[in-house]
């Protein structure tokens, strides 16, 4: 800004001088031109050249037009007219330049009558000019100062700026220093520069990174003690060292790895004022020294560094917060899920334990009713036999003695059953192929689904897989399940049997079979209780009310699954699955 | 005559705690004319009615209160004079169907399931006797 000022000033000087010269030139001309060829003189050639221009191309015309003896017709006459327009164009031209001339030579004519006056006026107009080129000079130095505080801020703004960006894109405390120090670098022309950060002792600094420095490398450690940095963080303030071999709080010789003899050192501080971390910057550009503008700048950006970083800091302790708030969310939930699913499990376990317990219980109970019933049973239908056999003719005693014998057979009927029900008959496994063993067991009932006039449509998917049943007991379910939809439908109908290979809830393939009618259907408040013991929802005699629970039973014991869809007045469907990878 | 029909006559021994059940099944079958039918309610006495009366065939009942029919059976098997005796087992204890789907013979042994009309014990008596045990 300086050799601006002086740049000016000297142009100025300058160029008035050349300006009080030129006037002296001017008249100087003015006079000489006056004295040797005079106003009259120049009007006089202007006339002569002007009628030359004029009057020798119109003699040459009208020469040539006589010698040519052209006749004129109207293109020629034409012609002619507009050459002497343009002749006339050229002279009003000529005119005008010469008009300038004259007012001009007037014009130094009147300037060299009054010469004297404006060489005295010059002369007082140089003085005052010097005057106002001092105060000029002034003002320019003030301007000058201006324009460089004016710089410093609009530096530091831009730092501040900077930072302001920097905290936005970087939440990493490293990088946020090391950003830091870079923009640092910049702003002071300083070449090299380093970040450290104080070790948790309160003893040493961990350098975390450098600019222009070779041999520092990062995480090296030095002891703060033996360093110039201990004045910067003991006194909490920035460390300014325009020369470090004159300085009186050192005197020490410059080591030259950090260039120039100036430094700045700049303590950053958080939280409650402690000393965090310590930015360093030597060997400016320019070859200058850091001066105060520098150690204010670097100040400013503290604060800005200070705030930055610890919201760096709380935004990383949030995240963190957060990121174990979720895990531990995510923990509790899957804690919640197996604790769910063990109690399920425990409850599934402890159901199956009553339901095993009750059965036990029945078991053992009906086992001793079936014995004590089937002996009277017995004796019943031994004496009814032996009476029929002395009735002869007596149709009465026989149909008394008949009507007996099958109330024995259904009280027997209905103990077979229950034993059914609660006995753990072992299974006797063995590979079997599904669809032979239905159409065995539809033989069996062949005679019931005839009488009914039902229908019987078969759904069998091709490639079914083999079962390992004890095939005599899953005769006896789809007995069951045969007799109950003949037993739905007594105005005849359509059995449709399907069978089909499906996946169950742990994707194990299951042989699935149904077996649906178009019967009577179950009400959907008793579908509930189809399976429970003695339940049953027909109104026929001779129903023990427990064909399905020995049903599901059986499914049970082959790890199987059971289940009843059925819309009153529209039919029944009982979906069986069966596991099939079990099959050799 | 009468001898010699007695002879010809299958004499069978009845063992079975159900005094009812006996008198009926005795009843039942010499009216056929082609059994001569000896029972008792206990098993002991039936073990000597056995060695004494050498019958063509046992029906034992399985549950009795003195000694159970799997008892009597054992010991019947271990005296030379009645280890021949086919033995046939009359139970309450197993279903028909049971006995049924195992054609009669569980765990080697011949079986019958009560309530049993006497053409059955008459029908599955004449065929262990035409077998043998």
């Amino acid at each position: 800004m300086n050799n601006l000022c002086v740049r000016c000033r000297f142009k100025l000087e300058e160029r008035c001088k050349q300006r009080i010269n030129g006037y002296d030139d001017i008249m100087e001309l003015s006079w000489f031109k006056m004295e040797n060829s005079g106003q009259n003189s120049l009007k006089y050639r202007f006339l002569i050249i002007s009628s030359l221009i004029f009057v020798l191309p119109v003699l040459i015309l009208f020469y040539l037009f006589y010698r040519s003896d052209v006749v004129f017709d109207f293109l020629h006459l034409l012609i002619f007219t507009f050459i002497l327009l343009l002749i006339l164009a050229g002279m009003m031209a000529l005119r005008f330049i010469f008009d300038r001339v004259f007012h001009v030579a007037d014009s130094l004519k009147k300037a060299n009558e009054s010469g004297k006056a404006i060489s005295t006026n010059l002369n007082k107009d140089v003085t005052e000019l010097d005057d106002i080129l001092v105060s000029f000079n002034y003002l320019l130095q003030k301007f000058d100062k201006a324009a460089e505080q004016a710089t410093q801020r609009t530096l530091e703004l831009s730092a501040l700026k900077d930072i302001g960006e920097i905290a936005v894109s970087k939440t990493d405390v490293d990088e946020l220093l090391l950003a830091f120090l870079d923009k640092a670098l910049s702003m002071t022309k300083a070449q090299k520069g380093s970040m450290f950060v104080i070790e948790p002792d309160n003893e040493s600094l961990r350098l975390i990174g450098s600019r222009g420095i070779e041999h520092l490398e990062k995480g090296a450690r030095i002891k703060i003690s033996e360093t110039l940095l201990k004045h910067a963080i003991s006194e909490k303030k920035p460390l300014l060292v325009q020369n470090i071999e004159n300085d009186p709080r050192f005197q020490k010789k410059n080591d030259p790895k950090y260039g120039a003899a100036s430094f700045l050192s700049l303590p950053i501080s958080m939280g409650r004022g402690d000393i965090t971390a310590v930015l360093n910057l030597s060997n400016k550009k320019t070859g200058e020294v850091f001066d105060v503008n520098d150690e204010n700048a670097l100040s400013v950006m503290e604060v800005e560094i200070r705030f930055t970083l610890e919201n760096a800091l709380l935004q990383a302790k949030l995240e963190e917060y957060i990121k174990n708030i979720e895990e531990r969310n995510a923990r509790l939930e899957k804690e919640i899920a197996i604790r769910i699913q063990a109690e399920e499990a425990q409850q599934k376990l402890h159901e199956e334990l009553v339901e095993a317990e009750k059965r036990a219980a029945l078991g053992t109970c009906a086992a001793g009713i079936a014995h004590e019933v089937k002996n009277p049973l017995a004796i019943i239908i031994q004496g009814v036999e032996y009476l029929k056999s002395t009735a002869g003719s007596d149709t009465t005693l026989l149909d008394v003695t008949e009507r007996v014998k099958r109330a024995a057979l259904r009280a027997d009927n209905i103990i077979k059953g229950l034993l059914s029900f609660t006995r753990q008959t072992p299974i006797q496994a063995e590979d079997v192929e599904i669809t032979p063993l239905f159409e065995e067991t539809l033989s069996f009932v062949e005679h019931q689904i005839k009488s009914k006039h039902i229908r019987i449509n078969r759904q069998y998917a091709p490639d079914l897989p083999n079962v390992r049943v004890d095939s005599n007991q899953i005769k006896q379910v789809f007995v069951n399940l045969l007799l109950n939809s003949v037993e739905a439908m007594q105005d005849g109908g359509i059995i449709t049997i399907s069978a089909e290979t499906t996946r169950d809830e742990q994707d194990k393939r299951c042989l699935q079979v149904s077996i649906a009618d178009t019967g009577c259907g179950i009400p959907e408040s008793k579908i509930e209780k189809v399976f429970d013991p003695f339940y049953t929802t027909k109104d026929t005699p001779g129903n023990s009310g427990l064909g399905l629970s020995v049903t599901k039973g059986i499914i049970d014991k082959h790890h199987g699954r059971i289940q009843i869809e059925s819309e009153a007045d529209k039919g029944t469907r009982v979906i069986v699955s069966l596991p099939a990878d079990n099959a050799r | 005559m009468e001898e010699a029909n007695k002879l010809l006559k299958k004499k069978i021994l009845l063992i079975d705690d159900e005094e009812d059940f006996c008198f009926l099944v005795k009843l039942n079958l010499e009216k056929t004319g082609k059994y001569n039918v000896l029972t008792t309610t206990s098993g002991s006495k039936g073990i000597i009615l056995a060695e004494k009366e050498q019958p063509d065939l046992i029906l034992l009942d399985i549950i009795m209160p003195e000694l159970s029919g799997g008892q009597v059976a054992e010991q019947l098997l271990e005296s030379p004079k009645t280890k021949d005796i086919p033995v046939l087992f009359v139970t309450a204890i197993a279903s028909r169907r049971e006995v049924q789907s195992q054609e009669g013979i569980i765990g080697g042994r011949q079986f019958i399931a009560k309530p049993v009309t006497p053409e059955e014990i008459m029908a599955k008596i004449n065929r262990m006797l035409e077998h043998g045990k």
